[in-house]
């Protein structure tokens, strides 16, 4: 067996994190059989042919996260892995060729939306542990005050922070909810639009 | 000058040239890039597509001490073809017919 092939395909292997094993060992086999038919000796001819390793990964690694059902199946699996397939297919836009049209498009409104997502994400964070913290601030003040001889105002003030603390921590689960559904839908979003790129062949002439 | 290549008509170049000549995926490979320059990244989803709706069939035989896959049309793959052909020929037929002769 050929050492420059052996190598390339165990780099590829090491690259290819997120794929289940079955289509791993196929797409494996697929390029390992394209590289021994093609008796390559070393290898730059290898990454002429393919890209380097690391590149033929996220290549098909793309192409396997975009081929996975849209919107049902996005709304089913959990959030990290959706932020998972949106990575990359990410990953897998800029890996592609340059000279496919839209893709830097496409890389800009990715992002975009990415910095939106986690925008909100960070907007939500801070106003749960915002109420949360008002909460427990207002109640401890208020024993200050139910020790301090203001019994009335103190038992205001009780029952304002837990209101908040209750407020918060009911928020907390629909919170949850809500940026399941919005990663949920940013990654069927990309995968739209990693489709609408990777699927594209072109048949281009030198007229 | 570009034109988008379907799915549909990637899958009827793959399943004709399999018919016509070798099923070794090389073969195919080389085919699509020197036809239509493309890649074999893009060959790999067609030849699992096919599989997985069982128009082709893989099996193995040895080459040079190593196995090595071999792609077979099935008795669907070869009706699949056939649909894809009517529906090339009448499609391409209709464009020929409004857009002319080339040099016209």
């Amino acid at each position: 067996m050929n050492k420059v092939i052996d190598n390339y395909i165990l780099q590829l292997k090491q690259n290819l994190v997120n794929l289940p094993n079955s289509d791993m060992q196929d797409v494996v086999e697929f390029y390992q059989e394209f590289l021994l038919d093609g008796n390559y000796h070393n290898e730059s001819e290898i990454i002429a042919e393919l890209g380097t390793p690391k590149q033929l990964a996220r290549k098909i690694m793309a192409d396997y996260s975009v081929s996975i059902p849209e919107r049902e199946e996005a709304h089913k699996t959990s959030s990290k892995s959706n932020l998972k397939t949106i990575w990359v297919i990410l990953l897998g836009v800029l890996a592609a060729p340059i000279g496919i049209p839209l893709a830097l498009a496409a890389v800009i409104v990715m992002v975009a939306v990415l910095i939106a997502l986690a925008a909100i994400f960070i907007a939500l964070a801070i106003i749960i542990t915002s109420l949360f913290i008002a909460g427990v601030f207002i109640l401890i003040r208020s024993f200050g005050l139910l020790f301090g001889g203001y019994w009335a105002s103190g038992f205001f003030y009780v029952g304002g922070g837990l209101v908040l603390i209750c407020i918060s921590l009911m928020l907390f689960p629909v919170i949850m909810k809500f940026i399941r559904f919005l990663t949920a839908e940013c990654a069927a979003f990309f995968q739209h639009i990693g489709r609408k790129i990777f699927k594209q062949r072109y048949y281009k002439t030198n007229v | 000058m570009t034109i988008v290549i379907q799915n549909r008509l990637l899958d009827g170049v793959v399943l004709a040239f399999i018919k016509e000549n070798s099923g070794y995926s090389r073969g195919i490979t080389n085919c699509a890039k020197a036809t239509f320059g493309i890649s074999e990244s893009a060959i790999y989803p067609v030849l699992k597509r096919l599989r997985e709706n069982k128009f082709l069939l893989v099996g193995t035989r040895l080459f040079q001490g190593r196995s090595r896959n071999y792609y077979q049309i099935t008795a669907s793959g070869k009706a699949e073809l056939k649909t894809i052909k009517k529906e090339w020929y009448s499609f391409s037929t209709k464009i020929n017919q409004i857009m002319g002769e080339e040099n016209e």
